[in-house]
This record gives structure tokens, C-alpha cells and sequence, in this order.
């Protein structure tokens, strides 16, 4: 088996990549592996140095909303797994032109490129937050998609184009929408390994608002696992949520981290609520249990020990991504 | 800061579309620097005013010892330089992408561009390291026997593969090196006068634990070997007198001595046989 996974040298494709060439995944031993990534600023080949020596993995450094190469990569594909996105909320209030055109444009390239070709198999990655807020109880996946940021609209904007490629032209995909991921590896703008390298080193650590924000927290390594049942077992044309099932208020999670690195509330700095900031993002992940066997299997106290010590000692791969994007 | 450096050598005609090529080949500001060894009339002087790049001139001492030239005579210490032929045109937004390719791991020393000859084909620009097996077979065999094994291993040729991979060493003609790590070999070994300065790099590099990425996401087209096609014979005798000094080097020592005759010997004959076929 040969798949292209997008957005391969990023948190979460590497995850997948890396397992995927440790043959961790029932279905998929011994598959090949092309990663295509622009390596914009968070893309790192690093997070691929662990397999990079394989002769089952290849990487192309480009853009998916190149067709011309893309028409090189798809001959002997058998499959697709799409997690390349532009993925900071923060970035897409700021500005929301790249998020349209890598997630909205560059999906339909990719998807437009699997009809020509007669690929077999697309999974296309996306994220609960298309969702949009909900007070109480959890979304499944018929419920209708309300997002509420730029990033997360295109998100729902790509999520719906897939589906319709399946509607419209019978293309076997489908759709993933994970909760919150957290795990090794991750790029340091992001709560979790922000945080965690700001207390380590001493350093103070932003809060939004009231920090009543409820997010489900995901180990990276259940979501990748989740992504290889849905690639080898999930249906043609159906969506699949796939949650961590730790919920947690940012202020809960602020003070898991004060405590793991050994610091206490005098290290948080109150920051004006980001603008579009949804309370509450809940997944009820019963199909995917149900049809494909998945629960998330990394409890959250292990997971974040494992992370505050992965961050301690991988100083070296998250020290400069940090100083390259002026982060703090 | 990255920094364009550039060797022109009787190269007026070319160096005004490559200038124009550099400015639309990153949206950073870039500090070019046209490095003239051969200023008797020449009007790169003018040329590079124009399009805001600094000139310095030099006595031709070789391609290596113009661009370590360029490279000093920037204020700053340069992030990234790219190293650059002026007979070349940038695709738009190459230099960005060569470094968006070498910011993603810290190992990397330097990142190559696809090359493509004037008709459109891919020039063999990432190669290995020449070794003792290649190098001989390479030598002997590459002008009657073209598809040989020794010369593929060498040119390492795959013209259309997009994929992104570690070369022994990246042509001179368009490569980035970091800043830093071109500080810290001090950049090309001046005792090269042309050939082969860039195969030395590449080894240094890698021996200093540096990668030398070959990126085919960004590409950039020779217009043509202008200045050396001018003076086809002395280059021919520079290329060989190169390629002995780098495989003296490479194998060094007293035990070796022997080995070095036959490398020496192997290049001797394919210098004869090429002169008398051009």
C-alpha cells in the first residue's frame, strides 16, 4: 500500500507518518509513505528525523494547491490522508486569506486530483471546532456545523467539499473530526507546549480571560490511531468524531501544567479573551465505538507527565522553532 | 537577513534579467552582493546600482574565492546566502522556498534548487560524494559509455522525481548555505579556481554533521555556461586539476600514495580524450 499523507512534517501527520513506518497500525504494515508538506513555519522535518532513514518513506516539499504536482505524486497511490492545514485560530483572526486557500483550495485540488487519478481511498482530517460551541452534551455527527472562527469555517468549508465529492462523484472518503490534540512533537504556539516550555524555563504563561474555556483533550498518538482504523475500516462518504474524553477548563489544564513543572498561579498573566473564543467543544465519539472498535487508550495524567518530560528533554527541536516565530 | 552573492565574470548581458529574477524570488529583503572579477569595461557596476545590490570587484583568483569575498563584505552576518551563477533566472519565490526547506531542520547546511538546462531537462546538480569506484569509472567511461553505472552513482540522475533528498553535495551554480555554517567552514576552499569547490563544501559539510538537501520545489534555469564557454580548454584542464585535488584530499596519507596515482592517471586519460573531441 502507498499513501500520500499532507501535512506529514506537522504535529499531527508526523504522528501518523512515524507510526504508520513502526507498523503500528493493524491493516497498514508495511505501507509506503510519500509525506507532502510546504514546510511553512510549523512543518519541521525534525518531527520525521526518527523514520527519515526508512526506505518506505519519502518526503516531497510541496504545495497541495500545486495540481501540476500532484499529477506527478497520485500515479500508484492507493490512498490519501489529508492533514495538511493552516490550524492556529489565532493567526486566522488576524488574517484569514492563507487559511481559505491552503484549507478550502488546496482540499479541492487534492480531491479533484483523486478523481483524475482513481484513487481508492481519502481521509480528510478535520477538527470538532466546525461544530461550534455547545453549552451542554456533546455533538455527534449529524449535527449541523456552526464554526465560529475563519479557521474553523474553512475547516467546515473543506469538510463539506469532501463530502460532497462523495455525493456528487462517488469518491470513497472520509471525514475524521478529532477534539483538541495535545502529545510530543507539537508546535510551541499552541497552549499545551507553550505553557509547558514558558514554566520550564521560568517564563510566564498567557491565560484568556477567565480561562472557563472547556476543551477535550486528545492524546496525538489515540487521534493517529483513530485515523488508521477510519483509513482501513471506516465508510465510504461518512464522518467519524474522535475525542480524548478528558474535559477540562483552560483553567483546570493551567493548573495541571503549574503543577507538573513545579510553579504556581504567580506565573499566569490574565490576556483579554481571544475574539470568537468558543466555551465549550464536546464530541460524542459513540460511532466511531461502535462501528470501528476505537476508545482513546493514553490517560490524560500520563499523557501530560509524558509531554512536560518530552518538552524537558527535546529543548533542542523546540528552542528554535520558538526564537523563529518570536514566541513568548 | 539572506544574503544573494554572485560572481561575474564579462557577465553584463546576463546579470540584469538575473538581478530582476532575485527581487521577485523572495518578498524578505535581500542584501545581493555582484562580486565583478573581470571589471575592465564591464558595466555590472552600473547594473548592479540599479537594481540597489552592492558591487565588488576582484582579481580573479576563482569562483570560490569571489563569493567568500561577497560574503565579507556584508555588514550583518547573513541567516542564509544563497550562492548563485549570474547566468541563471530565480523562479518567483524560489529563495523563500529554499529556506522554508532549510528552516525545517537545523542540520540542514545547505538546500538546492532543481536546475533546469536551457531546454527545459534537469541538470544532475545533487550528486554524491565522488569515491574511489565512482570516481575511476566515472572518469573513464562517462564520454564513451554514458549510461554506465560508476556515472549514474556519481550524477545520480532522476530529471522529473519531485522528491525532496540528501545529496553528497549541491552544485555551485545555485545553492543556500546557513549563514552560520558557512562561518564555520569558512566557506569555499579558495585553491579550487573553479570546479570542485563545491564538491569540497558538500564533504566538509557533511563531515561537520551538516545534511545538503536537494529541494526540487524550487527550481531556477541556466540560460547557459556563459563565461565558460568562452574558454572551453583551460576549463576543461581547470575541471581535471580540480577533481585531482579533491580526491588527493580526500585520500591523503602516505598509503594512499599509490591510489592517488591511478585517480591521477584515470583523469589524465579522460582529459586527452575529451580535448581531442571538442
Amino acid at each position: 500500500m502507498r499513501i500520500l499523507v499532507t501535512g506529514g512534517a506537522g504535529f499531527i501527520g508526523s504522528n501518523f507518518v512515524r507510526r504508520t513506518i513502526e507498523d503500528k497500525y493493524p491493516g497498514l504494515e508495511g505501507a509506503e509513505v510519500v509525506v507532502l508538506d510546504a514546510l511553512t513555519y510549523s512543518g519541521n522535518l525534525q518531527n520525521l528525523t526518527p523514520i527519515a532513514d526508512s526506505p518506505r518513506y519519502s518526503f516531497v516539499h510541496g504545495d497541495i494547491r500545486d495540481g501540476k504536482l500532484l499529477d506527478t505524486l497520485f500515479p500508484g497511490l492507493d490512498a490519501v490522508v489529508h492533514f495538511a492545514a493552516e490550524s492556529h485560530v489565532d493567526r486566522s483572526v488576524m488574517d484569514s486569506t492563507i487559511f481559505v486557500e491552503t484549507n478550502v483550495l488546496g482540499t479541492q485540488q487534492l480531491l479533484d486530483a483523486a478523481l483524475r487519478h482513481n484513487l481508492a481511498r481519502f481521509v480528510h482530517v478535520s477538527t470538532d471546532e466546525v461544530y461550534g460551541s455547545i453549552a451542554e452534551g456533546s455533538w455527534n455527527e449529524e449535527r449541523a456545523l456552526e464554526p465560529n472562527s475563519p479557521y474553523s469555517a474553512s475547516k467546515a468549508g473543506s469538510d463539506l467539499l469532501a463530502r460532497s465529492y462523495h455525493r456528487t462523484h462517488g469518491l470513497n472518503v472520509s471525514i475524521t473530526r478529532c477534539s483538541n490534540n495535545y502529545g510530543p512533537y507539537h508546535f510551541p504556539e499552541k497552549v499545551i507546549p507553550l505553557f509547558v516550555s514558558n514554566l520550564i524555563d521560568d517564563a510566564h504563561v498567557p491565560l484568556y480571560g477567565e480561562g472557563n474555556n472547556i476543551r477535550d483533550w486528545l492524546h496525538v498518538d489515540d487521534h493517529t490511531r483513530a485515523i488508521a482504523m477510519v483509513l482501513v475500516g471506516g465508510r465510504a462518504g461518512e464522518i467519524y468524531n474522535i475525542g480524548g474524553g478528558t474535559e477540562l477548563t483552560n483553567k483546570e489544564l493551567t493548573q495541571l501544567l503549574l503543577t507538573s513543572t513545579g510553579k504556581d498561579w504567580s506565573y499566569v498573566d490574565r490576556v483579554a479573551d481571544r475574539l470568537g473564543h468558543d466555551l465549550r467543544y464536546s464530541v460524542d465519539i459513540s460511532k466511531i465505538q461502535a462501528e470501528l472498535g476505537y476508545a482513546p487508550e493514553v490517560p490524560f495524567e500520563q499523557g501530560l507527565a509524558d509531554v512536560v518530560q518530552w518538552y524537558r528533554d527535546n529543548r533542542q527541536w523546540w528552542e528554535p522553532l520558538k526564537a523563529r516565530a518570536a514566541l513568548t | 537577513m539572506i544574503a544573494v552573492v554572485t560572481v561575474s565574470h564579462g557577465s553584463d548581458d546576463v546579470l540584469q534579467p538575473f538581478l530582476a529574477s532575485v527581487a521577485a524570488a523572495s518578498q524578505h529583503p535581500l542584501s545581493v552582493v555582484v562580486v565583478d572579477n573581470k571589471p575592465e569595461g564591464s558595466a555590472a557596476k552600473t547594473i548592479a546600482a540599479s537594481f540597489g545590490a552592492s558591487y565588488v570587484t576582484d582579481v580573479n583568483r576563482g569562483y570560490g574565492h569571489g563569493i567568500n569575498l561577497g560574503v565579507a563584505s556584508l555588514g550583518d552576518s547573513a541567516d542564509w546566502i544563497l550562492v548563485c551563477n549570474p547566468d541563471l533566472l530565480l523562479e518567483p519565490g524560489s529563495i523563500d522556498w529554499l529556506r522554508g526547506c532549510g528552516e525545517s531542520d537545523s542540520r540542514i547546511g545547505a538546500v538546492g534548487p532543481r536546475i533546469l538546462n536551457a531546454d527545459g531537462t534537469t541538470y544532475a546538480s545533487a550528486r554524491s560524494l565522488p569515491s574511489i569506484r565512482t570516481g575511476i569509472g566515472h572518469a573513464l567511461f562517462a564520454n564513451v559509455w554514458k549510461s554506465n553505472p560508476w556515472t549514474r552513482r556519481y550524477l545520480h540522475v532522476s530529471a522529473a522525481d519531485p522528491h525532496q533528498r540528501d545529496a553528497g553535495w549541491l552544485s555551485g551554480a545555485c545553492l543556500l548555505i546557513r549563514g552560520s555554517v558557512f562561518e564555520q567552514l569558512s566557506g569555499f576552499d579558495e585553491s579550487y579556481f573553479m570546479y570542485f569547490e563545491d564538491v569540497d563544501l558538500g564533504y566538509r559539510m557533511h563531515k561537520a554533521g551538516y545534511r545538503s538537501v536537494y529541494d526540487p520545489g524550487a527550481a531556477v534555469t541556466h540560460t547557459g555556461a556563459h563565461s565558460t564557454q568562452i574558454e572551453s580548454a583551460r576549463m576543461l584542464k581547470a575541471h581535471h586539476e580540480s577533481a585531482n585535488r579533491f580526491l588527493a584530499r580526500k585520500y591523503h596519507g602516505h598509503l594512499l600514495w599509490p591510489l592517488r596515482q591511478v585517480l591521477a592517471a584515470g583523469l589524465a586519460v579522460r582529459s586527452r580524450f575529451q580535448q581531442g573531441h571538442e
